[in-house]
């Protein structure tokens, strides 16, 4: 058999789409099925004896609990909302408008994934907290004011920073979609007379409802989980949220070890939001055709003419730049030079020193580290990336394993979305103890496996979005030319997909390199890795080490979103072509 | 006849002394050609790769590898993992006492005789576990926006209403929970409340709390000893002292069951209870032991009264600590 056939029962015949169920189960299903056990395990360790409810009844017992779930549903809709409008602003006027510079507006944009959201965070308490705040100290001298206009410390600056620590996400799902719009449904619009508001709302959001709706499903489990921004913003003032609770369940709990019972009691009612939010999704893209808008027909994205509003699009971009990059950016440049966190005044710009880089750089920890971090990221990052290509591909573009099989693969993709990180490491130390004949615990290898679950519900989900947009008559059409599917995918579905398969790469490098739950919990001999090394200077009561490796942290990232914009500069021309 | 005792006693102490010098001696050579020891701790590595330096000057041939875990809770429900699924954990954990009380519970620590080893008693309540250090509260200020002599010195002038929205402290209530073993559980939980009326902000950890009364965020906060030291000595106007009672966390250490190298470790641990090992320790972490008086946390504290739940109360600690942890946060808040 030729390789060329193989490669042709490789895609045609059912055992790659089961070998792919397999792998999920093993990658998804053991960490669930260990979650599951450990909520009804008294001490919450699946190989404790003992079976028991009172997980449940302690936490959905409690009264405290929904008054934290409360503050969370609230906090969790304000940032999916605004993460959305802004994002979805953003990726409009890069994408589908003449936009000058959008290449730098795309790498803008981007950037702040890399920052991890603690130090965003830390960030906007020295530019805006009502008592030490630099944007408040500007203010109260300019004006004369009596007391600060800003306060970080309230569920409005929660809701704030974590929309700037989002943005990124919604931009990489959106941007695809709105590049993939055939311009003929909005030039028939306008021919019919449709004014704007009502081409957003009978064009734009039915067309791209499955990109909203999974960046929606994404953003609101994320809402619930993150802690960096509440841990920092809202704790200090006595607002917690639903994760809150799951870090004080982790690392504080009283008796002596981690109550993973009521941490698995509590991810169940993520997994029953996510199978919700899993079940409208597959409900929506039922009739996938019905989102198809690159057909067999050329096409060139249509860009609408900013005219004089092209200096107000500019200045959105460049007030996102600021607030979400810039400022605090700037903010760790500062501490990262100042030998103690202290906010910006002249009396600290004396004693400003680089004795903070060079203890980085002359420590062969954080080079080690910075190894581990660069190919750890760009494996999973490198692995997720193909698993969502051939989740999406099989669920949106095959027969095999029948509709429930199908449906069973894609909610499988989407689960780890609801598992807390704490969870999945726990799960991970288990089963490879257990395997001792895999022997990768303590290593980077358990980081890969991590990650590459952790990250498979966003990578999905950016690949399905892009995927239903392509119209099966592309690939019918190679067929008829005598392609193979192999052939297919690479030569007709990668290039389409490209910039979304690249965005979800970048974004998987971004979230990996900053990561720190699940590495901190897996944490060895010799896999620690950037994101621990920095929380290592922050916890150890040395947060100027801390930003300078921030700092690093961002150049490096930098860089590496210019090559993944290049990338995607390159689809341009395809599409041009 | 007194002086007939001491002498006689000063003779054991001296044979004992010699008799666990030669026993560690043998300990060590005998770690020598074991993995090296294993030591589950939570100091970040750089900081304890200078206590195994100076453990090697020592015992050069007994290797120590540190793996550092974040907290207590993760270093218990490591060990428990490792022991259930492969039958041994690292040799040394070093953790609170409700972490390796609850190991000894379960059956995973190794039972030591300590004297043998020349290990003070004072610093063993028990055969499984070995005082190593202690997280000892205190009060810190700025010393920008609070004047030394206006800084509290006693609890009764922490919970001054003259506080009120200028306090920060660690968002678990612990520092109660441990006065509440010399004051009473009541009296304490009065002293808690009044404290959250002041609205105090809540932190993490104590380490960012200290760097927000070094950037004055907060201009006084009740932290711990070890984790003020850091702005401190980088030059941030922080100032800090020991109250009139001192609640504290003493840090224990324990060698587990089916230890790869039960001698080194036994050997490692011996080490941390001399004065050389404890100074190494403190001047590495910040941490030093309270019960041993060459350590600046001793001179630190030196006649206060001191406020700390036995080991053997852990359950009872917790269940206090689980209320007073609900109140702080129920009332916290600016």
């Amino acid at each position: 058999m030729s390789p060329r056939s193989l490669r042709s029962v490789f895609l045609q015949r059912a055992w790659l789409p089961l070998g792919l169920l397999a792998l999920l189960l093993y990658l998804v299903a053991v960490p669930l099925a260990l979650l599951l056990v450990s909520s009804f395990k008294p001490t919450g360790l699946p190989f404790d004896e003992g079976f028991s409810l009172q997980n449940f009844a302690i936490v959905y017992g409690d009264a405290g609990f929904y008054a934290l779930l409360r503050n969370t549903l609230t906090f969790a809709l304000g940032c999916t909302v605004c993460a959305l409008v802004v994002g979805g602003v953003l990726a409009w006027l890069v994408e589908r408008t003449d936009l000058p510079f959008r290449a730098t507006a795309r790498v803008m944009i981007a950037l702040p994934m890399v920052l991890p959201p603690f130090l965003l965070a830390m960030g906007w308490v020295l530019l805006a907290s009502p008592r030490t705040g630099w944007f408040n100290q500007l203010a109260q001298d300019a004006f004369g004011l009596a007391q600060a206009p800003l306060n970080i410390y309230t569920m409005g600056g929660m809701i704030f920073v974590e929309t700037l620590a989002l943005v990124p996400s919604v931009y990489l799902i959106l941007s695809n979609a709105f590049r993939n719009m055939d311009p003929a449904l909005e030039e028939a619009g306008m021919t019919c007379g449709a004014r704007w508001p009502a081409m957003v709302r009978r064009i734009f959001i039915p067309l791209l409802s499955p990109a909203l709706l999974a960046a929606a499903a994404y953003l609101l489990i994320v809402g619930f989980l993150v802690f960096d921004v509440p841990g920092t913003l809202g704790m200090p003032v006595g607002l917690f949220v639903v994760s809150s609770r799951i870090v004080y369940l982790a690392t504080d709990q009283s008796g002596g070890t981690s109550a993973y019972g009521l941490i698995a009691a509590i991810a169940v009612t993520f997994l029953v939001l996510l199978l919700a939010l899993a079940w409208s999704y597959r409900r929506l893209t039922r009739q996938a055709n019905r989102f198809v808008t690159v057909t067999g027909k050329g096409f060139r994205p249509r860009q609408l003419r900013l005219g004089a509003m092209k200096p107000v699009a500019v200045a959105l971009v460049l007030l996102y730049f600021v607030l979400a990059v810039l400022a605090p950016l700037g903010l760790l440049i500062w501490t990262s030079l100042t030998p103690y966190l202290a906010s910006i005044s002249w009396d600290m710009a004396g004693k400003l020193t680089l004795a903070q880089h060079a203890a980085v750089f002359s420590n062969p920890r954080v080079g080690a580290a910075a190894w581990t971090s660069m190919w750890v990221s760009m494996l999973s990052a490198t692995l997720v990336t193909l698993l969502a290509l051939l989740v999406a591909w099989t669920v949106l573009r095959t027969r095999a394993l029948g509709q429930s099989g199908r449906n069973l693969l894609d909610v499988l993709s989407f689960m780890p979305l609801a598992i807390p990180g704490t969870m999945i490491g726990m799960a991970l130390i288990y089963m490879y103890l257990t395997l001792s004949f895999v022997p990768i615990y303590g290593t980077a290898w358990i980081l890969v496996i991590a990650y590459v679950t952790v990250y498979l519900s966003f990578s999905t989900r950016t690949a399905s979005a892009s995927l239903i947009q392509l119209h099966p008559e592309l690939d019918e059409a190679a067929r008829t030319c005598g392609a193979t599917p192999a052939m297919t995918v690479r030569r007709i579905v990668l290039p389409l997909l490209m910039p979304a398969l690249a965005g979800a790469w970048i974004w998987v490098v971004a979230h990996v390199m900053r990561e720190l739950s699940t590495a901190l919990l897996l944490q060895g001999d010799d896999n620690v890795t950037l994101a621990v090394q920095l929380w290592s200077y922050w916890a150890g009561g040395e947060p100027s080490k801390a930003a300078a490796v921030g700092v690093w942290l961002v150049v490096v990232m930098t860089v590496i979103t210019i090559i993944w914009q290049r990338l995607s500069a390159r689809r341009d021309v395809v599409f041009s072509g | 006849m007194i002086k007939k005792l001491l002498a006689a006693a000063f003779a054991f102490g001296a044979a004992l002394g010699q008799a666990s010098a030669q026993s560690l001696t043998e300990l060590a050579k005998a770690a020598e050609s074991k993995p090296p020891v294993t030591w589950y701790e939570s100091s970040p590595s750089e900081q304890t790769d200078k206590v195994i330096n100076a453990f090697n000057r020592k015992y050069p041939g007994v290797k120590v590898r540190h793996t550092r875990l974040i907290g207590g809770n993760e270093l218990a429900v490591r060990a428990v993992q490792e022991m259930q699924a492969r039958g041994y954990t690292g040799d040394v954990l070093t953790g609170g006492a409700d972490h390796t009380w609850q190991l000894k519970e379960r059956g995973y620590l190794e039972s030591v005789n300590w004297a043998s080893l020349g290990v003070p008693k004072t610093l063993t309540p028990s055969p499984y576990i070995m005082a190593t250090a202690a997280s000892v509260y205190v009060v810190l200020w700025n010393t920008n926006k609070v004047k030394d002599a206006e800084a509290p010195t006693t609890w009764e002038e922490v919970l001054s209403p003259k506080w009120t929205n200028r306090m920060g402290s660690w968002v678990r209530a612990a520092a109660f929970s441990q006065l509440a073993a010399t004051q009473g559980p009541d009296t304490a939980l009065k002293q808690l409340n009044r404290y959250v009326a002041l609205k105090p902000m809540l932190f993490k950890s104590t380490f960012p709390l200290a760097q927000a009364v070094g950037s004055g965020e907060v201009d006084l906060g009740i932290g711990f000893y070890h984790s003020t030291l850091p702005p401190m000595n980088a030059g941030a106007p922080i100032k800090m002292r020991a109250l009139d009672i001192v609640p504290m966390h003493i840090i224990y250490s324990a060698i587990s069951k089916n230890a790869r190298n039960a001698q080194g470790a036994r050997v490692f641990l011996a080490w941390l209870a001399t004065e050389e090992g404890a100074l190494a320790y403190e001047d590495a972490t910040g941490r030093g032991n309270p019960l041993l008086e060459k350590t600046k946390t001793a001179q630190f504290i030196k006649g206060k009264k001191l406020s700390e739940w036995a080991p053997e109360k852990s359950d009872e600690l917790g269940a206090l600590s689980e209320h007073y942890n609900k109140v702080l946060e129920a009332g916290a808040g600016r």
